[in-house]
């Protein structure tokens, strides 16, 4: 229920930042005659006070219009949105559910094999993946597999084919492959020098088995603090490569939506993924409660 | 008959700052339906030497010696050939009933997945037997706590839940790493009476680890005393309260405060434990004995017989009737 002031506050914020950037949607290099930018200021409302123009907006979401595209103007950002977040959702969630599970059976991995060979090239491994951003580890892959090998697309949608999905959810998952992979070495050396291990083992209980029934659960309680930033970063990371691989996302809507001032469409992704986010950290709240009984009340 | 029987047992572990020497030379036999105590101070091994027995210490432990359990080397055993002898035949309870058993799992799934592991049994056979072990450690409502998790338990319960896991596989074995430390004393009354009572039930012999003298003093038929990972005196418990022969046995019962006496001041056994990075050449009481002499420093006493059925390694056997009270008066 705080998610809605939340909602709010972020429109209000966002909302506020578009207005007082300079230049405006109907900027051209040519001044257009002051009758027209009048006539379309009116239309848009531009021409009224700040709060008025913000009542008016959100008066329209919560009734599920997100208004016109300023630039666009045959389509209303309602339909943007439409024709690009199937792209979007495909990509993030592809990447979300690779990355979760590799990450967490290469901590697994590492902590098993802690302070040896093994661990110590999948942590190397993983910090490298964790300091490359997107936008380097793109080109780099692209370098690789679409120039000199030739295998994969550089880039393109063609409706989602596997070979043009590869490039774009790698380069978005493996920073978070990487990083999960870390928080999951720490939290599993953690929970196996616990007291209810040494129980488990003093049980009788095999090494496999210990490590699915006893183990696993108390470990994924920092994995699920991380997935609300994780899913955070696998957005804004969308958003670089919605723009390098061209395959028309709402990354690229919102970039150049913010290069064009179109005011409409900003607010309109913003606000999507503001939801997105705070609905998503609900859902880990309800997680938490689901792996540990201690929190369920 | 004795059920378990150690020869020379050492454990050690490699550190960065040099070898930790735990547990040197330790040698005893536990019969049948026998109640063996170790006690000795923070850091003395008694905790780690029943580790080593299970397999349980950390992966920088290396353990020399023999530990003859049913004809078998339980030292030279690998994971998966302890996996059979743990729980089925010897089973531990651990010092920390708060942490010992798993926060996130159900206590039936944790007593079931013994027997289903080591028995073989059905989930509806293991749960029935379940529910009657928590009726053997009087636990109330066995079949709620079935379906509760450990946080919803007071510590002695989830003692008893843990002494009841134990007891599934009616192990020959009982170890118990001081079972009632972090409890309050009318609770670990009841937790050692239990204990004594499933003892007679199941004739398992006991293997208890503990600081506590009272405890010792309560349920153990003999008592082993350990000193900077060695043995120091063996003895019958009687026989051990009543005649104190070891110089450091002597410190350590004088240390006990009487309730018939009022004192200012507690007796202390003066200096630190040894550090167990430096093993000495000689006793590792020394430094604090007070009738140490050359010899001492130079070489470590053997444990040897002494007395009829009790072993002491000192080289002043002469001083048996040696008391500290006397000797500062």
């Amino acid at each position: 229920m705080v998610a809605i002031p939340t909602l709010l506050v972020i429109a209000l914020i966002s909302f506020w930042l578009m207005h007082i950037a300079p230049g405006g949607p109907f900027d051209m290099e040519r001044p257009m005659p002051e009758i027209v930018r009048a006539n379309i200021e009116a239309k848009f409302f531009l021409n009224e006070p700040f709060f008025v123009q913000f009542y008016i907006y959100i008066s329209n979401f919560v009734q599920g219009d997100l208004g016109p595209s300023f630039v666009y103007q045959d389509f209303t950002v309602t339909q943007l949105v439409a024709q690009a977040w199937p792209v979007s959702a495909v990509l993030g969630a592809l990447s979300f559910a690779i990355a979760v599970p590799s990450g967490m059976l290469l901590g697994t991995i590492a902590a098993l094999n802690r302070n040896t060979k093994i661990d110590y090239i999948l942590m190397s491994l993983s910090m490298t993946g964790v300091v490359i951003p997107a936008f380097v580890l793109a080109p780099i892959l692209v370098t690789i597999f679409s120039i000199h090998l030739g295998w994969l697309p550089a880039g393109g949608w063609e409706g989602g084919k596997i070979s043009y999905l590869i490039l774009p959810v790698a380069s978005i998952a493996i920073a978070s492959v990487a990083s999960i992979a870390r928080v999951m070495r720490g939290a599993m050396i953690e929970t196996l020098n616990q007291p209810y291990i040494r129980t488990a083992r003093a049980k009788g209980l095999s090494t496999a088995y210990i490590l699915a029934r006893h183990a696993m659960r108390p470990s994924l309680i920092p994995i699920i603090a991380m997935l609300g930033p994780s899913f955070v970063s696998v957005i804004t990371g969308s958003v670089i490569i919605d723009i390098f691989f061209g395959t028309g996302g709402m990354g690229q809507h919102f970039v150049s939506g913010a290069l064009n001032r179109d005011y409409g469409l900003v607010m309109g992704i913003t606000l999507i993924v503001a939801t997105l986010t705070i609905l998503f950290n609900l859902i880990v709240d309800l997680l938490y409660a689901l792996v540990d009984p201690r929190i369920r009340l | 008959m004795s059920i378990l029987t150690l020869n020379n047992m050492n454990v050690r572990f490699k550190t960065d700052d040099g070898l930790v020497h735990a547990v040197s030379d330790l040698s005893y036999s536990i019969n049948a339906g026998e109640t063996l105590g170790i006690v000795g101070e923070s850091g003395s091994g008694k905790s780690q030497s029943v580790f080593a027995l299970m397999g349980l210490i950390a992966d920088n432990g290396v353990i020399s010696g023999e530990a003859i359990f049913q004809g078998q080397n339980l030292l030279t055993m690998t994971n998966r050939q302890l996996n059979t002898v743990r729980a089925s035949k010897i089973g531990m309870i651990f010092q920390d009933p708060m942490n010992s058993l798993n926060p996130f799992l159900k206590i039936g799934i944790q007593l079931t997945e013994v027997l289903q592991k080591h028995k073989g049994l059905s989930k509806k056979e293991a749960t029935i037997q379940s529910i009657a072990m928590l009726d053997a450690v009087r636990i109330p409502s066995a079949v709620q706590r079935m379906k509760q998790y450990p946080h919803e338990l007071s510590g002695g319960m989830r003692q008893r839940v843990m002494i009841a896991m134990t007891l599934l596989c009616k192990p020959q074995l009982l170890i118990a790493d001081e079972p009632t430390t972090a409890l309050d004393v009318t609770v670990q009354a009841q937790i050692l009476m239990l204990l004594k009572e499933l003892q007679q039930e199941f004739n398992t012999a006991i293997l208890l680890i503990t600081h506590d003298m009272g405890v010792v003093a309560q349920v153990c038929d003999r008592v082993l005393v350990m000193y900077g990972g060695r043995k120091m005196e063996e003895a019958n418990v009687l026989d051990l309260f009543a005649q104190p022969a070891h110089p450091y046995t002597q410190g350590l019962l004088s240390a006990i405060p009487s309730i018939t006496n009022d004192v200012d001041k507690l007796l202390t056994i003066p200096g630190n434990p040894p550090s167990a990075l430096f093993a000495p050449r000689g006793c590792p009481f020394e430094p604090r004995c007070q009738i140490a002499d050359q010899s001492c420093a130079e070489q470590m006493p053997t444990a040897a017989p002494f007395a009829g059925n009790r072993t002491i390694a000192c080289h002043h056997n002469e001083f048996v009737n040696f008391h500290p009270q006397e000797a500062k008066a």
